[in-house]
């Protein structure tokens, strides 16, 4: 053992800045992976665990005081699996929230501060000062996310009215506090509840929470008890009732630090796959290099296992070093990731040390590089000492000359260049595979950053389905057709439909109901497969609910609403991340069969030109404001709620763009400076007959080049057709099961110039140290 | 009255080594004439190839100066000396140092392309000077790695006189090389040095030597003697003698 210690430590010792090279390679894999694997697996164990600390609902029932009876109260207190109800009364309504400098449409819940809570108690963080009249406790999404501080004027628009409050403080809100839900609590004091409870008369409501044996165990509960008091007595389309589930909370809080940590692991294993490929070279080189002393040692009586261990224990204990740096790199830089995160998940995430997911970290990355060093070092054991004494040379080499200067085009240095490419074709390959991979990932995130940042109109009809122009919403439906009218009239509106939705139930699993009447006027790219629906027997489902059901295209599914049952043939399949990915769509004439008496209650509008919306929309309130529960300017709540989403992006993509710039340099270096010592004798040679150094210089960097530019030439095609698929395989546990989120060209061509750009300045700059190799050396040494 | 080419100027060179310092070059003074061969001789360590390397601008004196007819070279940068050197002189190495990658006519135009743009007219001169070293067409194409050493090296004479230097440096040119393939890369030497082509050759051999008509013989870094041969002929006793007695003179 120790003899081959000896000869390890010799080798690193030989090629210190090799080895400094893969250390940092492999650190970057370590660092990505550990923090994705501790997002991933911990940031959800981290809500649990808050959830059962601060004692939160698993779920929650609200409904006006009228709707609300003893018979639901003993359906939730009796109901297996529930260990803990609370009752309280609370105003509560639709309403336009201040939030992120702009108002963004959303629940609001207004709670009597001084009432005890035994679930999610009232709880400050940082700074606060007492409730006053006319002041107001936000949760503390409000401050991460809307940008709010203490001290700040906050206002509620509920029914064309708005309410002021000076913000006295943020609380630690568990449940109600996630700007994709969008349901919110708020605390005011006795006297401020009270006088506002004067003025909304109709929004006093009843929340009912929940706690359950297991949070799981909420699913089925929310879906019993919707069939029990909505689904199963008349429809109640104009009255208030919410309900929330423990995963879909869960899922809104950690949405965000899901597909980061999917980004990080996705990144990590691009690294990685890098750094194997580095290793191999390595080896190669290593044993190109070492021919004769290998040939020594085995003649002196080492044996082949011997050499090849201490290749092994050479290459990792390197990695082990560096994806233990890197592993505790990413402890250092948590604390700022999960700061980013509040934005969206507005909870402070303290991790500490976990050895169980740094163990696998180490484990995953060192078997992976212990299997490519030994199965790379297997060829030792078919080295004849004789010949490796030879320098490998068995028999006479009859190559071909490559570009002969004699008879090909081209100036002197590109063709010495494509020389150099010929004989190097292997290593040419393996730039030309690390440039491919880090560009394709770079890229698409690069377009996943613009489609999430910049111009999230695809994205966002990803997210919430079919997203118009603008939206009307009607206190009551009946007034639909009139407002329709009128807002066709108008020679700004490209097209207007009615667009409503409705919670149904499908073979007993709750899934949202998008109605409308003609399918084909829809802007939006729900469907992935299929068709939507025609005719009033026809149904698409989302993918998620089809699966549930176990249906397919051509079967038919049952579906049940306002207690009644209808069979459907199922035309198509569509995706949409609400509700857990449950969903369907229904024509207005299938909607009818369940419920002959539906009428929309949503006026969708589509603007010829998108910057006359908020004009538009006020034109339309000026006329008929006082029929309207709810206007949204879809395009300004899009920039609202995703800008926070927008703004993480940036910073992630910032970083992942400066790593693959980093990776570039790094495999340049190693590439270039194991060239360099390779070709010495050669570059002198070149040198004494008349070359000087910046020939040479860029006679090494220009034969980098095709590799480079043909790799990220293929790294940003695969960017701009495969990352939907990328994309898809990060949310698809979301719902999503297609998308065609555009491309950014404008950032994949800046990459691609950025990189062989920037790729052919390093090379430059790492082949000067050719001016350090003189012709004198030739003979001196 | 014969013309200088290069002249050296109380040229000095130091090497240092972990703080020990050693003096090979020692004020020297010399000229080097054109259409000369000039043949370098001494003991090992004298310091023969380090005048040869400094003379040709591969490597730079400590002190002193190097002219090259009017243009002082001990003073320029690298990448100067470099163009200095594809200009005006061609190198034929002991170890030849062809390069293996490249077949033996893109060895040769590889250089001849740093001065010429015309792959053509370097191409056609190549394949000349090729014939004229006795190399037939089959051997161009080969690399390096599959000639004989006197092969390969008559090929690095090719590739030193590409661009028509002005001087021709060799440094043991013969010293790899058995007898037969030796005395063939000096009759080549032999014959561009009778068309008017500048040589300075380094050697240890006498042989050698007895090709050069004028032989400097340096001892500890300084010019301890030189005599004049004359013409080569082929079996000239006299100048075997002469030779031989100036050597034997130095100390040889």
């Amino acid at each position: 053992m120790k003899k081959i210690l000896l000869l390890s430590f010799s080798n690193i010792r030989k090629n210190k800045g090799q080895m400094v090279n893969l250390l940092l390679v492999v650190f970057i894999a370590g660092f990505l992976l550990n923090l994705g694997l501790l997002l991933f697996f911990n940031f959800g164990k981290f809500y649990d665990e808050l959830c059962r600390k601060t004692n939160s609902p698993h779920a929650a029932f609200l409904m006006a005081q009228t709707s609300a009876g003893n018979a639901q109260n003993d359906y939730l207190k009796y109901y297996p699996g529930v260990t803990e109800l609370e009752q309280q009364e609370v105003l509560a309504d639709n309403a336009d929230i201040q939030y992120n400098g702009d108002k963004m449409p959303g629940l609001f819940m207004m709670v009597k501060a001084s009432r005890k809570q035994a679930m999610n108690p009232l709880k400050l963080i940082g700074p606060s000062n007492p409730l006053s009249d006319n002041s107001i406790y936000l949760p503390y999404i409000m401050k991460t996310g809307g940008k709010l501080k203490l001290g700040d004027d906050f206002y509620v628009s509920v029914q064309g009215k708005e309410y002021h409050y000076t913000i006295a403080g943020f609380t630690e809100e568990v449940y109600f506090g996630s700007n994709t839900i969008q349901w919110y609590r708020f605390y005011l004091s006795d006297k401020e509840y009270d006088k506002l409870k004067e003025s909304l008369p109709a929004s006093v409501c009843v929340l009912q929470t929940v706690r359950m044996e297991r949070p799981e165990l909420s699913d089925r509960l929310v879906k019993d008890f919707a069939g029990e008091f909505y689904y199963g007595t008349t429809a109640k389309n104009t009255s208030i009732y919410h309900d929330s589930v423990y995963s879909n909370v869960k899922t809104s809080h950690t949405f965000l630090s899901g597909i980061t940590s999917m980004i990080f692991v996705a990144l990590a294993a691009v690294i990685l796959l890098v750094s194997l490929v580095v290793i191999r070279f390595r080896i190669h080189n290593t044993l190109e290099e070492s021919m004769v002393g290998i040939g020594v040692l085995k003649a002196m009586g080492y044996l082949s296992r011997q050499i090849i261990a201490s290749l092994v224990i050479q290459f990792t204990g390197i990695a082990a070093a560096g994806i233990l740096l890197g592993t505790v790199l990413s402890y250092v830089v948590l604390p700022l990731i999960s700061s980013l995160l509040e934005s969206q998940t507005a909870l402070i995430w303290h991790q500490g040390f976990d050895p169980v997911i740094s163990g696998i970290t180490l484990l995953a990355i060192l078997s992976v590089i212990l299997l490519d060093t030994v199965l790379t070092s297997l060829r030792i054991r078919k080295m004849h000492p004789l010949t490796a004494l030879r320098g490998g040379i068995t028999t006479h080499n009859f190559r071909r000359n490559s570009f002969a200067l004699d008879s090909s085009h081209g100036g002197l240095t590109v063709l010495l260049a494509m020389k150099n490419i010929y004989q190097n074709r292997k290593q040419t390959l393996m730039i030309f595979a690390v440039i491919t991979t880090i560009t394709f990932a770079s890229a698409s995130v690069l377009s996943i950053y613009y489609n999430v940042g910049l111009h999230p109109d695809t994205f966002a009809g990803l997210v919430a389905g079919e997203v118009p122009d603008s939206v009307f919403i009607l206190k009551n439906p009946v007034d639909a057709a009139g407002v329709m009218a009128e807002i066709r009239q108008s020679e700004k509106v490209d097209k207007a439909i009615y667009y409503t939705f409705r919670s149904v139930l499908v073979n007993g699993t709750e899934a949202q109901g998008y109605v409308t009447d003609d399918f084909s006027l829809i802007r939006g790219k729900m469907l992935y497969k299929g068709r939507y629906p025609k005719h009033d027997n026809e149904i698409a489902l989302s993918g998620v609910t089809a699966k549930q059901a176990a249906k397919t295209i051509g079967d038919t599914v049952s579906v049940n609403y306002n207690g009644k049952n209808e069979e459907y043939l199922i035309t198509g399949l569509i995706q949409t991340m609400n509700d857990n990915g449950n969903g369907l769509t229904l024509t207005t004439k299938g909607m009818k069969r369940l419920y002959p008496d539906f009428v929309s209650e949503q006026i969708y509008v589509y603007m010829k030109d998108v910057n006359d919306t908020e004009e538009f929309i006020d034109t339309i309130k000026l006329k008929s404001g006082s029929l309207f529960s709810n206007t949204l300017n879809m395009n300004k709540l899009i920039d609202v709620q995703l800008g926070v989403y927008g703004s993480v992006f940036a910073i992630i993509t910032t970083a992942i763009t400066l790593i693959t710039f980093f990776v570039v340099i790094l495999v340049l270096y190693l590439v270039l400076k194991t060239s360099i010592l390779r070709r010495r004798r050669e570059l002198g040679i070149q040198k004494a007959v008349g070359f000087t150094s910046f020939q040479l210089m860029n006679q090494i960097a220009l034969s980098f080049s095709p590799a480079i530019i043909t790799g990220v030439t293929a790294g940003c095609i695969l960017g701009i057709y495969c990352f939907n698929p990328l994309f898809v395989a990060l949310v698809q546990s979301m719902g999503i099961m297609t998308a065609s989120l555009p491309a950014s060209y404008a950032f994949t061509i800046i990459l691609a110039i950025g990189i062989i750009v920037f790729s052919y300045l390093i090379s430059l700059l790492i082949s000067m140290r050719i001016r350090k190799i003189t012709p004198y050396m030739l003979v001196s040494e | 009255m014969q013309k200088a080419v290069l002249t050296t100027s109380k040229l000095s060179k130091t090497f240092s080594n972990g703080g020990l310092q050693q003096h090979v070059l020692k004020n020297l003074d010399l000229q080097i004439y054109e259409g000369d061969f000039t043949v370098i001789m001494g003991s090992s360590g004298a310091g023969k190839s380090t005048l040869l390397y400094a003379l040709s601008g591969m490597d730079k004196p400590t002190l002193g100066e190097i002219h090259f007819e009017a243009q002082e070279i001990s003073k320029l940068s690298n990448d100067k000396l470099a163009v200095f050197r594809r200009k005006n002189c061609g190198f034929v190495f002991q170890q030849i140092y062809l390069l293996d990658t490249m077949s033996l006519l893109d060895n040769v135009i590889a250089s001849g392309l740093l001065i010429s743009k015309s792959k053509k007219e370097i191409a056609a001169r190549a394949k000349e000077l090729f014939t004229a070293v006795g190399l037939t067409e089959t051997i161009w194409r080969k690399f390096p790695s599959q000639l004989s050493g006197g092969e390969a090296q008559r090929a690095g004479i090719v590739r030193a006189l590409i661009n028509n230097p002005r001087i021709l440096f060799a440094d043991e040119p013969t010293g790899a090389l058995n007898s037969a393939s030796g005395a063939a890369v000096l009759n080549v030497m032999t014959e561009v040095n009778k068309n008017g082509q500048s040589i300075i050759m380094v050697t240890h051999d006498i042989k050698s030597a007895l090709r050069g008509n004028r032989i400097i013989y340096l001892k500890d870094g300084t010019v301890c003697g030189e005599c004049n041969l004359g013409s080569y002929k082929e079996e000239d006793v006299k100048r075997n003698e002469v030779l031989h007695s100036f050597l034997s003179e130095m100390g040889w």
